[in-house]
């Protein structure tokens, strides 16, 4: 079975565990508990040709005490950059993340979550912002950790262009 | 091991191992029960006996694990950069669902190669509940602060249009009296138009007394100054301002407020009324101080903002006080934020702001200081100074990482930073007037040009430069349609093509006289105005053209086109428009543009001249020598004359270089079928020589200057 290593990056408090336990125990608390480090979980799924055992490793929130430690990232297989689409400071944030990200894992698929979904009053995120987003060919999808909307097909599109980016490999 | 240390170990909840040989650790303690409990867990139980684990089964116990591995030998191989490394926390599970933290650590032990795993639970609760504290107040806060900023922002627009719009001031009585923000509109003169409650109660002004500019703008403006000290030169320039500052009630209470000022403009460009809105922040600051950090960054940028800049700078000249050594302050602001910002929107501002911050923070050297004061400001603070010459240097290496190409809305973009540098004694720093300094050093460099360095010298306070006062003026000067043009026949050499002239603006300004375009054009292209003047003239000479058609004088008129003009979007329908409702033929149409049309985007200048000349329209490269070009590239370009600069005319016949270059021009353009006209010809020697090589047309003053449309008109048509 292939192993993979997926990175949860992101702001601190945009729902980057939320999504992990989401995915893999199917449950959600409104309650915030910040992450301090790493936490690594497990998650079998099957893809049409294969199954792959995905490390989901949610790494600790960015803020103003803590940045993004680059060893976290080592052997990623897959980027889930979180932004929270309701707090502007996240979606500004995301740029400078994705060119960090980039800087130690250049080839590496990284799908980009506009989470929270679902309080759509307060949705930050424009159409346009999205597009664009879209059309400089980054991966965005809208997910919910709290309805669970978007999640699988996140999780799925991640997989997919991991397995892809390990068959161009192995062409090589 | 002796026992007690065994014991000691198990007490504090550590394991530890030696690396055995390669990818192999054995343990020199004997496991702790949470080792085993959530080995167990993992799935791939650890058991007491295992004395040696090899590096896979720890990986997986502990996926965690394998990657610290590789540091930890790293480490090993390293011989000792430092004296340990160290994973950070990590957490674990259970079966139960129990959560453990640990922490594992690569060291040296009398030379063996030593990994350390400690249970760190314990103590993770206190620790976690700072960070939990910290990053509730943050979200807190970014929510109080987007929203207010929100209200703020959008208040204040809501006055500005309502007054540009030119509707009756009390209208807006009922929105603003019952505004939690306090507002107060003024006309330039200082007379008090509007305040609202709000503003009583910030200030705690008894009924009694009546708010006055003098003690309400001009309180702000010289309380926001200690901290800002631009904010003199942003509102004479008339532009929008906001920030945060102190201030003082009537009781001498201190607080804190975020203010902004924005002015409103008459037709004629002049300021008209001052919209200033402000929010109390006092509360909120109260709770922020508590958690220092967390205000003193910038949400954006994550570089230290104002605040923090002002705390470091402060703490820099008190342990400074009895030194001798030079600090210096670089001022960095970009050039044309706001259009940008208007042009891609702010998502793409902001992500530029971001870019810009890195880079500059990625070429400070170790020890210096960088802080985004705001908007598209950022302050370098440099120390350990050699020779203040090396400072421009530094700036302009700045200059050129600032100015890679940065991907907006898909296309990459340049821009460019003015900055300005001042430097002084640190005994002697006076951290506001440094900040003054630095920032009209800056000042002066946007008014130069743009895209360069300035140091502070004393003259800037004596002579500041005058750019913005000509910038303004050429608004007015769009608005009351102040140019004139005039024409300047352009000499066929051999027998008569027919008649052709170039359309010259000149700027009829109000108290200089008749102004050249060397005057202001420079200023316009950077400002942008070139756009809405280079309208003014194409339109005109079109006008001109058709009357001279209909007076049956077939004369080509040559317009000048700034670059700004052709990579407009709209360049190519305002040219069919302007020819359809001027009714002048564009086979009597030539457009004149220079080498730097070419320079930002080659391929899309190329293709809209493609499209002109489909219409008819002539193309003649302008000023052709003077700058980039290569006669290399000449053969792609679609023109159809090509103008020799005059400063090599100016030369002719004696300076060698000149001769070369102007014959093999002429030569080339006529391999290549296209026409040379040679500008700026003021003598007998210099024709005879233009002459002699074939030129196909001279302008200038041996023949005729530039003239008025009345005089060109009663030429005598028998010299060209
Ligand atoms: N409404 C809503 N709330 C969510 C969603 N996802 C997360 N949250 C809430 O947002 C807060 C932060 O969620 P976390 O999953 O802890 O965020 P995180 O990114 O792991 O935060 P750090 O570990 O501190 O970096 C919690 O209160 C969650 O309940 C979502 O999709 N919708
Ligand atoms: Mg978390």
């Amino acid at each position: 079975m292939l192993v993979k290593k997926v990175c949860m990056v992101g702001p601190f408090a945009v729902g980057k565990t939320s999504l992990v336990k989401r995915f893999v125990e199917s449950i959600f608390s409104d309650k915030y508990h910040t992450t301090i480090g790493v936490k690594v979980s497990k998650k079998k799924v099957e893809l049409a040709q294969e199954s792959m055992q995905m490390m989901l490793w949610d790494i600790e929130g960015v803020d103003v005490f803590t940045e993004l430690k680059s060893s976290y990232l080592r052997g990623a297989s897959g980027v889930m950059l979180v932004i929270d689409g309701t707090r502007p400071t996240t979606i500004r944030q995301l740029n400078e993340l994705l060119s960090l990200v980039r800087s130690y894992l250049q080839e590496t698929p990284v799908v980009i979550l506009a989470n929270k979904f679902d309080l759509t009053n307060e949705w930050k995120l424009s159409q346009d912002d999205a597009t664009k987003l879209r059309e400089n060919g980054l991966t965005l999808i809208e997910t919910s950790a709290k309805t669970g909307a978007g999640v699988e097909e996140a999780f799925a599109a991640l997989a997919q262009a991991m397995l892809r980016e390990c068959d161009s490999k192995t062409a090589e | 091991m002796s026992k007690v240390l065994q014991d000691l170990i198990k007490q504090l909840g550590i394991v530890v191992f030696r690396l055995a040989d390669d990818q192999t650790l054995e343990s020199v303690s004997s496991y702790p029960e949470w080792l085993i409990h959530l080995s167990k867990a993992a799935d791939s139980p650890i058991s007491v006996d295992d004395t040696f684990l090899s590096f896979d089964q720890i990986g997986h116990s502990f996926p965690f694990l394998s990657n610290f591995l590789i540091d930890a030998e790293l480490f090993w191989s390293n011989e000792r950069e430092h004296d340990k490394t160290d994973s950070g926390v990590w957490t674990e599970v259970d079966a139960l669902g129990q959560e453990y933290q640990l922490e594992a650590r690569a060291l040296f032990a009398e030379n063996e190669k030593i990994l350390l795993i400690e249970n760190v639970s314990q103590n993770f609760e206190e620790r976690h509940l700072v960070y939990q504290k910290a990053r509730d107040m943050a979200l807190l806060n970014e929510k109080l602060i987007s929203e207010l900023n929100f209200r703020q922002r959008k208040l204040q627009s809501d006055i500005e249009r309502h007054l540009s719009l030119r509707n009756p001031i009390d209208e807006l009585n009922r929105t603003v009296e019952s505004n939690t923000s306090a507002v107060l509109v003024c006309l330039p003169d200082g007379d008090v138009e509007l305040y609202n409650k709000a503003l009583i109660n910030i200030y705690e002004i008894g009924n009694d007394q009546k708010i006055v500019r003098a003690s309400m703008l001009d309180k702000w403006i010289a309380e926001a100054e200690h901290n800002h000290p631009e904010i003199h030169r942003i509102l004479k320039s008339g532009s929008y301002w906001e920030g945060e500052f102190e201030t003082f009630d009537a009781d001498n209470n201190q607080k804190w407020i975020r203010l902004s000022i924005g002015p409103v403009k008459n037709d004629a460009g002049e300021i008209c009324h001052f919209v200033c809105v402000a929010n109390d922040l006092s509360d909120f600051r109260k709770v922020s101080d508590d958690w220092g950090n967390i205000s003193d960054y910038d949400f954006n940028t994550h570089l230290p903002n104002r605040r923090q800049f002002w705390k470091h700078i402060s703490q820099t000249c008190e342990s400074g006080q009895k030194s001798d050594e030079v600090i210096a302050l670089m001022y960095v602001d970009l050039d044309y934020f706001k259009h940008i910002n208007d042009q891609h929107g702010q998502f793409a501002g902001d992500f530029l702001l971001g870019t810009m911050a890195s880079r500059l923070s990625r070429n400070i050297k170790h020890g210096d200081y960088i802080a985004h004061l705001g908007g598209d400001e950022f302050v370098i603070l440099l120390r350990y100074i050699k020779e203040p010459e090396d400072l421009v240097a530094v700036g302009e290496r700045l200059l050129v990482t600032v100015s890679e190409p940065i991907n907006l809305d898909g296309t990459p973009i340049r821009v460019s930073a003015s900055i300005g540098i001042a430097t002084t004694e640190i005994s002697q720093t006076d951290p506001h007037s440094l900040l003054r300094n630095a920032d009209l050093a800056m000042y002066s460099a946007k008014e130069l040009g743009r895209g360069q360095v300035r140091l502070y010298t004393e003259e800037l306070e004596r002579n500041p430069p005058k750019r913005s006062q000509r910038e303004h003026e050429l608004l007015v000067a769009i608005e009351k349609q102040q140019f004139v043009l005039e024409f300047q026949p352009q000499v066929c050499m051999q027998e008569s093509r027919g008649k052709r002239v170039e359309a010259l603006v000149r700027w009829q300004h109000p108290e200089h006289g008749l102004l050249s375009p060397a005057e202001f054009v420079g200023i316009a292209e950077e400002s942008g105005s070139i756009v809405p003047i280079g309208d003014w003239v194409l339109m005109s000479a079109c006008v001109s053209g058709k009357l001279l058609v209909d007076s049956g004088d077939s004369t080509c008129v040559a317009v000048n086109i700034s670059a700004k003009q052709l990579s407009h979007p709209e360049f190519y329908n305002k040219l069919t428009n302007v020819l359809r409702k001027s009714g002048f033929p564009a086979t009597h149409l030539e457009i004149e543009i220079t080498e730097s049309s070419f320079l930002s985007d080659m391929d899309k200048a190329i293709d809209v001249l493609h499209r002109v000349r489909a219409l008819g329209i002539q193309v003649a490269l302008d000023d052709f020598g003077s700058g980039f070009s290569s006669l290399n590239y000449l053969k792609r370009l679609p023109v159809d004359y090509i103008k020799i600069d005059r400063s090599f005319i100016h030369d002719l016949p004696d300076d060698n270089e000149s001769r070369a270059i102007t014959t093999s021009v002429i030569h080339l353009a006529h391999q290549l079928n296209m026409k040379v006209i040679a500008e700026g010809v003021e003598n007998k020697q210099q024709l005879e020589f233009l002459r002699e090589h074939d030129v196909d047309f001279v302008q200038g003053f041996y023949y005729f200057k530039p003239m008025p449309l009345a005089k060109l008109t009663s030429l005598k048509s028998e010299n060209w």
